[in-house]
């Protein structure tokens, strides 16, 4: 509170505004002392008069009242005859004394009184505002508190995540390696059985680093777009056989129109998208079972689809699959919640759409769209 | 034809150099280890290695650099280690004359794999021979006569040109920029984006589905490798 009420008009009533009243009548006084030969004694008093009601603006009661009792008895004594004398002959002149001593005190109180009640008013505003602010800053502290708490939260659910993944894939590594160094006799079999688990578990650790650094560079906008016509039954054809390891467990069916499907964009990029696709669909449905991929073209668009044989997903789930970090809660299989949301920001840095359905017998369908884009003009040879 | 002897490691990460040095001397090789660039170049000098593994993330100078030094005296086969996300720096270094490249990680079986098709072409002087056969596949390169299981099949102008550069370079990876030089020169940047469309044609013919042996990889990022039988 920057200001009080009464020091906000300098009304503090002590000697120093007793005595700044004191010496003001006086110069009034003087002032009317030199008029009054032109004015005459009465008008002097409204002169006074005037002079009381100011003071209402910068002093408090104390001498306000001092003002109108002090300039009534210099006016009775030095401006009203006989003058220097308080006596009054005239009872007009009583009568007009009387007045001008309640009117001026009434007057200067009543200034005092609005003034006093206008920085009452002001301070108020003052206090609301500071009050407000005060509020605000507590609810954005409040806020920042929870923001800070939903992002350590994030933090540890990621730091859990992430040392799962990196220490389960370690843990086979190390286990393998060091039965592999006790062996005495160099059993063939168990050798090569120890070595490909070594073999899968790194695969593994390498792809969760690749996950990381996707999503790294697609969150820093690092991705450039590389793009070039080809077929998208090339690329899923290529992404099988990327992926042929863990793949392996499922049936795999590729089927695609005759007519090459010439899409532009970055290859590799897609090729992420899709192999993710079809490790989301390999990680969460049982083995044995088929995973279906269709390309083909509808109206103005690419589609390719990834149709599993898996327990589908909870329609209130499926707008979260795709958000960075989630995982379908109760799944027992491991990752970092990464792969669809990479997915999802790989399509759609190539205008396309991603989303998935649940399918009417079992499994459900994901299914990436891209725009339709007249084929490259290529210059027909003849053979040789 | 004499298989390489010294093999030079330019690596600054110490881990990697010992698991190259002990998979390399099992296979009868003599290493040379070398953690910075300028080491490596005084290494090569000195030693005259045969083959040079080099990392491309060396604390003092780029691979590219260190390759355009080796290469102003020096034709010795390059294979270059790149991590993953290195993407454009791995293609320059090709482009620059690096013969073959690994991602880490790999494993020993891609590394000796590499070795051996850096030593076929370092140690085929003499023109090539003029047959190439591969599966099926056969392709007489003085006649221009492709063959598929016996059967002849035909290819345009530009597939055949391809094709010729992947089996020039059999086993190594062609950049993308490598071909469209040998196929379309080199102002022809337009042609680019056309590439997997002409290979694709290529594939689709050398490629019946049902043998299904991909004869032609893909190489992530940086182009195409004729597989070796």
């Amino acid at each position: 509170m920057k200001q009080s009420v009464t020091s906000g008009i300098g009304q503090d009533a002590s000697l120093k505004s007793y005595l700044k009243i004191f010496f003001w009548v006086l110069f009034i006084a003087l002032i009317n002392h030199q008029l009054n030969i032109y004015l005459g004694y009465r008008a002097t008093g409204f002169i006074f008069l005037m002079f009381v009601t100011v003071c209402g603006l910068f002093f408090s009661f104390g001498p306000v009242l001092l003002a109108a009792t002090l300039s009534a008895l210099t006016w009775n004594y030095f401006f009203i005859p006989p003058k220097g004398t308080f006596i009054i002959h005239s009872p007009e002149d009583a009568m007009m004394f009387f007045t001008y001593f309640v009117t001026a005190s009434v007057s200067g109180l009543l200034t005092y009184q609005i003034k006093k009640n206008q920085i009452a008013l002001q301070n108020r505003e003052e206090k609301t505002r500071e009050l407000y602010e005060v509020l605000n800053s507590m609810s954005e502290a409040a806020k920042n508190a929870v923001l800070l708490k939903e992002s350590e939260k994030l933090h540890q659910t990621l730091l859990n995540c992430i040392s799962h993944e990196l220490r389960t894939p370690l843990t086979a590594i190390m286990g393998a390696a060091s039965a592999l160094g006790s062996q005495s006799q160099a059993d063939a079999k168990s050798i090569a059985l120890l070595t490909e688990e070594i073999v899968a578990s790194s695969e593994r650790l390498n792809g969760v680093f690749e996950n990381l650094l996707d999503m790294t560079r697609l969150e820093s906008g690092m991705i450039k777009l590389r793009e070039e016509w080809f077929d998208l039954a090339e690329l899923v054809n290529f992404t099988l056989e990327k992926q042929q390891r863990l793949l392996a467990e499922h049936r795999v069916h590729f089927s695609s129109t005759s007519d090459p499907l010439y899409f532009y964009g970055d290859y590799d990029l897609l090729e992420h998208a899709l192999a993710n696709l079809l490790l989301n669909a390999a990680k969460y449905s049982p083995v044995g079972s088929e995973i279906k991929i269709t390309a083909m073209k509808r109206r103005a668009e690419l589609v390719l689809e990834v149709a599993d044989q898996g327990p589908g997903i909870a329609e209130s789930l499926i707008l979260h699959i795709f958000d960075k970090f989630y995982r379908v809660p109760g799944t027992a299989s491991g990752g970092l919640g990464l792969g669809l949301s990479i997915a999802k920001n790989l399509v759609e840095l190539h205008q396309g759409k991603i989303g998935v359905m649940n399918l009417e017998e079992r499994g459900s369908v994901f299914f990436i769209t891209l725009p339709y884009l007249e084929p490259p003009k290529i210059v027909q040879e003849s053979q040789i | 034809m004499s298989p390489f002897k010294k093999i030079l490691i330019i690596d600054d990460e110490a881990p990697i150099r010992k698991f190259l040095r002990l998979s390399l001397t099992t296979e009868g090789y003599t290493v040379i280890e070398a953690a910075t660039g300028k080491d490596g170049i005084r290494e090569l000098i000195a030693s005259r290695a045969e083959l040079v593994i080099l990392d491309l993330g060396l604390p003092d100078l780029s691979g590219e650099e260190v390759l355009l030094k080796i290469r102003e005296w020096s034709k010795v086969p390059v294979i270059v280690l790149t991590a993953k996300g290195d993407e454009e720096s791995k293609v320059k270094v090709l482009d620059a004359g690096a013969d073959d490249y690994l991602t880490k990680p790999f494993s020993v079986t891609e590394l000796l794999a590499r070795l051996r098709v850096a030593e076929r072409h370092a140690s085929t002087q003499d023109p090539p021979s003029s047959i190439f056969q591969s599966g099926p596949l056969s392709v007489d390169l003085s006649g221009r006569i492709i063959k598929l299981s016996g059967k002849e099949i035909h290819l345009t102008a530009t597939e055949y040109g391809i094709l010729r550069l992947l089996i020039k370079n059999a086993g190594k990876v062609v950049t993308h920029r490598q071909i469209l030089q040998e196929i379309w020169g080199p102002n022809s940047v337009e042609h680019t984006q056309y590439i997997r469309v002409y290979v694709g044609h290529l594939r689709k013919k050398l490629e019946p589905e049902e043998a299904l042996t991909k004869l032609i990889t893909t190489e992530a990022g940086v182009g195409y490798r004729l597989r070796v039988p």
